[in-house]
């Protein structure tokens, strides 16, 4: 992992097409702008990990694995 | 109207059924028009049946029944889109269950499902902080009624 530090205003570069500023921080928090090509897909990493099991929970569960999860409720 | 589906077969609703989230889901963003199902023998799990897409379902589990002390974080974007910052209690949450035969079934507790039943819209609220796992091995579900059930 390359570790850097950087002051509000300043840049990163990535590769040839990606720029990094640092805008704002405030507390814990900090503002970061980002100019990418259009094709280039920036995602917070949260989102990403959604999208992952979005894709494998798209496709409605056997009803196989419904009974197997209802296995799951306290018995009456 | 009809929507014919791969795993519900035909469904019948109004277009007041219709649940619409702006955003879609993360991955789906396409998918703008969802249906609740809820199928006898299921209960209190539901379908989110896309109306965009019918083979796309997600399996809905309530977030109480899974964690009833699960803390609720709504960043801005979605709460502009549920219309509101007030108490999260108005919204009714769940979350969505991947379930194949090869592995046990997991919940993803970062991003629930929100729906705001008044105005009939809904987001994956997917939160920032790592308070909460993408997927959480679903080992239990709680006896519990849901908070809200969704009007008929």
């Amino acid at each position: 992992m390359l570790i850097v530090r950087r002051r509000v205003g300043e840049i990163l570069v990535i590769g040839n097409d990606v720029e990094i500023e640092i805008l704002e921080t405030s507390g814990t928090q900090v503002k970061l702008g980002i100019r990418a090509p259009r094709e280039v897909s920036v995602f917070r990493k949260e989102v990403l990990l959604t999208v992952g099991e979005n894709e494998k929970a798209a496709i409605a569960p056997t009803p196989a694995s419904i009974q197997t999860i209802l296995k799951l409720f306290p018995p009456a | 109207m009809t929507l014919m589906t791969p795993h519900l077969g035909e469904l019948h609703f109004s277009s007041s059924d219709t649940l619409t989230f702006p955003k879609g889901l993360p991955g789906f963003v396409s998918c703008n028009r969802f249906l609740i199902v809820q199928t006898p023998g299921i209960r209190p799990l539901s379908y989110l049946q896309s109306l965009d897409l019918p083979p796309i379902a997600f399996l809905l589990v309530p977030v109480p029944l899974v964690d009833p002390a699960y803390s609720l974080v709504i960043e801005e974007g979605d709460q502009e889109v549920l219309g509101t910052s007030e108490a999260m209690d108005a919204l009714d949450a769940h979350f969505i269950i991947s379930a194949h035969a090869s592995a046990p079934p997991t919940v993803n507790m970062l991003a629930p499902i929100l729906i705001r039943w008044e105005t009939r819209t809904g987001v994956q609220a997917v939160r920032s902080d790592a308070s909460y796992s993408h997927a959480r091995e679903l080992t239990r579900i709680l006896d519990i009624a849901p908070a809200s059930e969704p009007p008929c």
